[in-house]
């Protein structure tokens, strides 16, 4: 969806996933790759409380190893 | 018969807590999200994720996995460096008003000296603990804690700056008494008894790791045999050390059983995930328990059970 998205110059917003400690903000176990919005770099957002929706063009997909993941599933078709 | 007053208050050298219940390390967020979720004038203590110098961006996610008595975990230290922790999230701690122990980490001397020396004198620093779990980057050794040299080194220089009491958290997974000595002599207030075993999840679907950093650390329920019988070894070869016990505290109950193996007070991690106003109830478990045996204060349980072991 990112990807269509961004070749179709479509605005964006995607709910992310990740596995999670605690949900409420206090382990930093969802972590999420987000660029800043002054663009000097990027941090580990908590997708429970700092999410769960991103502006997609935000996210660092090929920094989140999960979500390759899960994309290679769905292409596969093992997973719907 | 009148009623002995009953306090759950403990000094551990010098900082006094309301009750012997603190939240461990990593488990109590950026000082914003717990307050709408538990009192927190109810809960002893707050030990903060651990501050490095620089900030740093943390493991690559997945960062957990399940398993059936725990979790295996690798946040790889993510916090935003100590000034940007003084100047953004101190401050909410201090309106907090729950006495706040800095979790001070590293991976050589200077980092822990001058994460040290950046929170010296900083309203609302009650209390540091320091991280020896990690990766020695200046000796190039797997984890820091685990040589005598180099604890007494570290404890040694953060327990001569500080003018706030310094916890010495002992690695877990390894002989704790010679590094427990080690930290103790070279002028530890207390300890944290322990830190998280080294452990690992695999995924069998990926044949890879479940976390994206690769290895973890074991947290969870299945720790409570290890933390007491850590605890237990320490009290006898340092019986005045205040001593934090750390690692699968989930209930009352557990809490009372670290007490009585020489404990002065526990932290709760993986329970405070779960229920985040699990150091309130467990606090208020010890009283109906002090209640139960007609004790005044945590510290007769420990005194307690010396008594019974000198009578056996």
């Amino acid at each position: 969806v990112a990807a269509l998205c961004r070749t179709r110059k479509l605005p964006a917003q995607v709910a992310v996933e990740e596995r999670m400690g605690c949900g409420y903000g206090l382990c930093g176990t969802c972590a999420v790759p987000v660029a800043r919005k002054d663009g000097t770099g990027w941090d580990h957002a908590r997708a429970c409380v700092d999410g769960p929706v991103f502006n997609p063009a935000r996210i660092l997909w090929d920094r989140w190893p999960s979500a390759a993941a899960s994309a290679d599933v769905e292409e596969n078709g093992a997973a719907v | 018969v009148t009623q002995p007053k009953r306090s759950l208050a403990v000094d551990l050298g010098g900082l006094l807590l309301t009750t012997p219940v603190l939240i461990a390390s990593g488990c109590a967020g950026t000082g914003r999200e717990l307050s709408g979720l538990v009192e927190l004038r109810k809960v002893g203590g707050i030990v903060t994720r651990t501050i490095t110098v620089e900030p740093r961006p943390g493991s690559a996610p997945p960062r957990i996995a399940e398993t059936r008595s725990g979790i295996v975990w690798n946040t790889g230290r993510q916090n935003p460096g100590v000034d940007a922790f003084i100047g953004a999230e101190l401050p909410s701690w201090a309106k907090v008003g729950t006495p706040l122990i800095v979790s001070v980490g590293g991976g050589s001397l200077e980092e822990y000296v001058r994460v040290t020396s950046a929170l010296q004198g900083q309203p609302g620093v009650h209390g540091i603990e320091i991280d020896l779990s990690g990766p020695d980057d200046e000796l190039e050794r797997p984890m820091l804690g685990a040589h005598v040299e180099r604890v007494t080194e570290i404890v040694g220089a953060v327990a001569r700056m500080s003018l706030v009491p310094v916890f010495a958290k002992m690695p877990g997974g390894l002989d704790v008494v010679p590094i427990a000595i080690a930290a103790a002599r070279a002028g530890a207030t207390g300890l944290t008894l322990t830190g998280s075993p080294p452990a690992y999840a695999i995924d069998t679907s990926s044949m890879r790791s479940t976390l994206g950093a690769g290895p973890g650390w074991l947290s969870g329920p299945a720790l409570k045999p290890l933390t007491l019988r850590a605890i237990a070894d320490v009290t006898r070869a340092l019986p005045r050390m205040p001593l934090l016990a750390s690692g699968g505290i989930a209930s009352a109950a557990d809490a009372i059983e670290a007490l009585l193996a020489g404990a002065s007070a526990v932290q709760v991690g993986v329970a405070a995930m779960i229920d985040p106003a699990a150091p309130v109830s467990i606090a208020q478990g010890i009283v109906t328990e002090l209640k139960r045996r007609s004790l005044s204060s945590p510290m007769q349980l420990r005194a307690a059970m010396r008594a019974a072991e000198v009578a056996t």
